[in-house]
């Protein structure tokens, strides 16, 4: 029945895609567009037909394709900072076009640039039929404050309607009342598994290597998937292919470096961009803690070279890691590895090929040593990963993706890593192996100038593989009931989930419209965290034969509106999402090493709605945004809160940002920050009693109290010292929570000191204003 | 240990944290009837304790229940109804806690019926009480390390109880062997902070898995919201109390540190 299903659905496909396609004389323009001062391509730059409501967008490589009857036209093309060109094209037959377009000078006038912007008709959002989606611009983010002044990609992420953070200065987030590890984080297509650093605090993107970031909020296109929640697709800067730059940072607790340039002009160039925290030089100064160690660093390296014409190749790979210790006695390091190689070919003027082998890694490293004991527990998360697409322009409606995709996953849980076996008798686990697959196909169809649907349809697959280990089956308590040994590398099971996704935008007028969309994302492996806060240990599991892929289906409509002539964006979305297959924890589970781990394991169902709302201005010398979010997350787990639905932890209410960047003058510009949330819903003692000599807790319900409010303020200013022909340089200032917010990071219960009968709650509170500074330079 | 890394971080290094005790609006729930009992392997009085939860916003002593009924029996068919003696405990006479044998407790209170099992394992001796040093900057700190050959081939489970100059130190400790079963076990017991010329006591239960998930799941708690999300631990009773029922061996040694 089901493959039956498929080819109706495919059918139906082509038919759609056929009955736009009627044979005309018409020719096509392609080609790249490019930044005319770095070489480096433009990623979603405009390529429209003056007076018409034609048009294309650059895609993840600077390439473009646009297909028209035979005639004269006015091309325009602009990009987001870049001075917007027109081409006068006599088009009689097929034509390559590359384009190089000159980036907006900031320090002459700035009416220069909003001229340029505002003739540049940012109307994208009212046009695209793609919803919850947010593209970041990467220097605005280098104006807003963060914590020790360490720009961050995913502290401004978390400031937009809709993403809401883990905590206190926590890189982690939730979208749309998605678990942590329902976003999917892309590097360079590479899943990064855990995007944080030293605990949280900082992410492991280095801006100084990140070109483009873009989040779909769960209505991602069908090229995207393997999670619930969201896409976080960033992409990292080619390197200079005209000349050699240095650029740096030196912050109060980091230093950045980065090295560009070409390896043969205009031909290839490379990118070299360093981080790394001294936090643990400061250690050495305070006796207690000199034998401590605590840092991390991160090294992002692409090269990229043109074969032909046609063909060109990249090759990008990141390496970070934090290294923690105590003494000689214990030491903790973890870190993501990631690689890709892509070759991407211009097959015919409108159809592009790129094809990707990725690589991509996640550890874990505990170092014991105590007297005679010595070892390690290590765990690790691997995947080997192909990906071929295809984008085909068809013509000026219709322009079509399909590819596939196949991930071989090896997952090794905690394992024992010892030279001397003193005190040690172990039975390491195998790792355990599975692969993922999906097929798509994607179209993106522009009906006539108001109307434009996206759809498509994902089939995603998984096959639980063998491990030449035993496997157990559980009763309802947990207990195993069964065992049976797994055929190395034998196909076990095999799930499938058909994932069809749609968005529609209907524009009312020419600054108004309407957006309607459906998507089923499925996600086949899981963090297990039992902690309200994510730590590096948390385990990655793949879907076995006791658990199910985890599945979503969203539902969002949302209603968007440009004012006083595209100068400010109002976006309004509702989402309903219905989750399957939730995991949770029994309480009290052992989650570390457990070779019977599944038996802990608990599964039910949530749902999430919310209302979220965002004003822009993204042009003018006053710029920045308001978003609010009204929403509710809850979750419904057999065998967890007598089975009745609860709030999950990254329920929160109301969450409220706002974002104001004012240019004072070409060289300075100032930053705030205000944010306000509601607390998590956490679960406090409701009694106590004695047990073992000891005062302990009882409990009802689960997440039914709430942390107190959180918000504060958080201000900035940066200063453009220079900007020479060679060299340029900028001092950024900021401070963290400017008011002393003592915001809860967590709430302990205690029995008072003095009178052990009295049971108080003691808030702990972290950053209470926090000045940075950081000095920015750069060698041209 | 990764939270106390944590806390250790944040506190430490960023030396920007700050503790304060607050006013958070907590539930109220009804009171419910906690139940303790212990059987010992080699002695004749057992002893259980039954109690009842007070509101967290209370103070006072926790009240207790002197009206059960409370009667123990053991896998060869002896029982015995235990003596109210004071403080809501009920004690056993005479009763010989025999390793291998499987007990079960039974509380009869309001109406409401409480079963327990449990069985005590085999004994594990300590051979040697050591002691690890650590020093954290100019401080020096000792850990007990009960030296023992674990039994091979079977799950053993420990639970300690350290005394730090007749004081107990708070916490619950436990080991068991998943990463040395039938060699001898050497890992210290990471608790209170001894130093030179304390008396150290340390207690040793070998005791069941299903007390040691209980306890574990209680160390889980911690009373806060940093780490896992608390619950009432499972325990061992059927019926709806708090409390556990353990058949276990004990064993002390002490030592006056250097």
């Amino acid at each position: 029945m089901k493959t039956r299903k498929q080819k109706v659905l495919s059918t139906l496909f082509f038919f759609c895609i056929s009955l736009t396609s009627i044979a005309q004389n018409k020719f096509t323009i392609s080609g790249n567009i490019k930044d005319g001062n770095k070489g480096e391509e433009i990623i979603a730059a405009s390529v429209k037909v003056k007076g018409q409501n034609l048009g294309t967008r650059s895609n993840e490589y600077g390439f473009y394709s646009i297909s028209l009857p035979e005639g004269d036209y006015t091309i325009v093309i602009y990009a987001l900072g870049f001075t917007s060109i027109e081409k006068e094209i006599s088009l009689d037959k097929n034509i390559q076009l590359d384009i190089a377009l000159e980036p907006v000078k900031t320090d002459k006038t700035q009416e220069l640039v909003e001229v340029v912007v505002s003739t540049a008709k940012k109307d994208e959002n009212i046009r695209q039929s793609t919803m919850g989606v947010e593209r970041l611009d990467t220097r605005e983010i280098a104006k807003i404050p963060v914590l020790f002044g360490e720009k961050d990609i995913i502290k401004t992420l978390q400031l937009l309607p809709g993403v809401k953070s883990a905590g206190e200065g926590n890189s982690g987030f939730f979208v749309r009342g998605g678990a942590a590890d329902q976003n999917l984080i892309l590097l360079d297509e590479a899943p990064v598994y855990n995007a944080s650093h030293l605990l949280g605090f900082f992410s492991t993107f280095n801006s100084d290597a990140i070109k483009d970031a873009v989040i779909y909020k769960g209505n991602q296109p069908s090229n995207f998937g393997g999670r619930l929640s969201s896409v976080l697709d960033i992409r990292m800067n080619e390197g200079n292919n005209k000349r050699f730059n240095v650029g740096g940072g030196i912050g109060l607790i980091a230093s950045r470096l980065a090295v560009e340039g070409p390896i043969v002009k205009e031909k290839g160039s490379f990118l070299l961009s360093g981080r790394r925290t001294y936090a643990d030089v400061f250690l050495k100064l305070n006796e207690d803690f000199k034998d401590n160690k605590l840092f991390f660093y991160d090294l992002n390296a692409k090269l990229n070279y043109k074969i032909s014409k046609k063909d060109k190749l990249y090759l990008s790979g990141y390496f970070g890691r934090d290294v923690l210790g105590v003494g000689e006695s214990f030491g903790f390091s973890w870190g993501n590895a990631t690689g890709t190689l892509r070759w991407n070919r211009v097959i015919s003027d409108k159809l592009f090929s790129n094809t990707s082998l990725i690589y991509s890694a996640y550890d874990y490293k505990i170092m014991i040593k105590s007297g005679d004991v010595d070892f390690n527990i290590v765990s690790r998360i691997k995947d080997i990963n192909f990906k071929q697409e295809f984008q085909y322009f068809l013509n000026t409606k219709n322009k079509i993706k399909y590819g596939l995709n196949v991930i071989h996953h090896t997952i090794t849980p905690g394992q024992i890593e010892a030279e001397s076996t003193a005190g040690l008798n172990f039975n390491n686990q195998k790792p355990s192996k599975s692969l993922e697959y999906a097929a798509y196909i994607n179209n993106e169809w522009s009906l006539n100038e108001s109307f434009t649907i996206n759809y498509g349809l994902r089939l995603s697959a998984f096959s639980v593989l063998g491990n030449g280990d035993n496997y157990y089956f559980y009763d309802e308590e947990g207990k195993v009931k069964d065992t049976t040994l797994l055929k190395n590398n034998s196909f076990q099971k095999t799930y499938f989930v058909p994932e069809p996704r749609i968005s529609m935008s209907y524009a009312v007028n020419t600054n108004t419209s309407i957006k309607l969309a459906y998507s089923r994302n499925a996600q086949y492996i899981h963090l297990l965290s039992n902690s309200s806060t994510s730590s590096p240990t948390d385990v990655w599991m793949g879907t076995s034969l006791n658990t199910k892929p985890e599945m979503a289906d969203q539902l969002a409509l949302g209603w968007f509106k440009n004012l006083k002539e595209n100068q400010y964006e109002l976006n309004i979305e509702g989402y309903y999402k219905q989750l399957y297959n939730q995991i949770d924890f029994r309480n009290g589970a052992d989650i570390n090493a457990n070779e019977i781990l599944e038996g802990e394991l608990l599964y039910g169902i949530g749902r999430a709605y919310g209302i979220e709302f965002i004003i822009k201005k993204k042009i003018g010398k006053l710029s920045g945004w308001f978003g609010y979010t009204l929403s509710k997350t809850e979750r419904k787990i057999e065998g967890i809160n007598n089975n009745e639905w609860y709030n999950a932890r990254q329920d929160r209410t109301h969450d409220l940002s706002l974002v104001v960047i004012y240019d004072l003058s070409p060289k300075i510009s100032l930053s705030c920050l205000f944010v306000f949330y509601t607390g998590n819903a956490v679960t406090f003692p409701s009694g106590k009693y004695q047990v073992d000599g000891q005062t302990q807790y009882s409990f009802t319900e689960r997440n039914e109290s709430r942390m107190p409010n959180y918000h504060r303020m958080d201000l900035g200013l940066t200063w453009n010292l220079k900007n020479k022909e060679k060299f340029e340089s900028s001092l950024n200032f900021s401070i963290y929570n400017v008011y002393a917010r003592e915001n809860a990071y967590v709430i302990n219960f205690k029995q008072n000191e003095d009178n052990p009968e009295k049971t108080e709650a003691v808030q702990l509170s972290l950053f209470r204003l926090v000045p940075a500074i950081t000095y920015n330079f750069k060698f041209k | 240990m990764i939270n106390t890394l944590k806390i250790f971080c944040l506190s430490s290094l960023f030396l920007f944290s700050c503790e304060k005790v607050i006013e958070v609006d907590l539930n109220d729930e009804e009171e419910k009837i906690v139940i303790e009992g212990i059987v010992v392997s080699g002695e004749e009085e057992h002893l259980v304790k039954i109690s009842k939860t007070i509101k967290i916003g209370d103070t006072g002593t926790f009240p207790f229940v002197d009206n059960a009924q409370v009667t123990l029996w053991d896998s060869e068919g002896n029982n015995q109804v235990l003596t109210y003696f004071s403080e809501g405990v009920y004690k056993t006479v005479d009763f010989l806690g025999v390793e291998g044998r499987t007990y079960t407790l039974e509380v009869n209170w309001n109406g409401n019926t409480y079963t327990a099992h449990s069985t005590i394992p085999n004994q594990v001796k300590i051979d040697s009480l050591t002691l690890e040093e650590f020093g954290f900057g100019s401080d020096k700190y000792y850990y007990p390390v009960p030296r023992r050959m674990d039994t091979p081939n079977v799950k053993n489970y420990y639970l300690f109880k350290l005394y730090q100059n007749s004081e107990r130190v708070e916490g619950i400790y436990l080991q068991d062997d998943q990463y040395s079963d039938g060699v001898e076990i050497l890992q210290p017991i990471f608790g209170g902070e001894f130093k030179s010329e304390d008396t150290l006591s340390i207690e040793m239960n070998c005791i069941d898995n299903n007390v040691y998930k209980y306890f574990f799941a209680l160390a889980q708690n911690g009373g806060g919201t940093g780490g896992s999300i608390p619950a009432n631990p499972k325990n061992n009773f059927s019926g709806n109390c708090l409390g556990y029922f353990s058949a276990q061996t004990k064993e002390v040694k002490t030592l006056i540190i250097p």
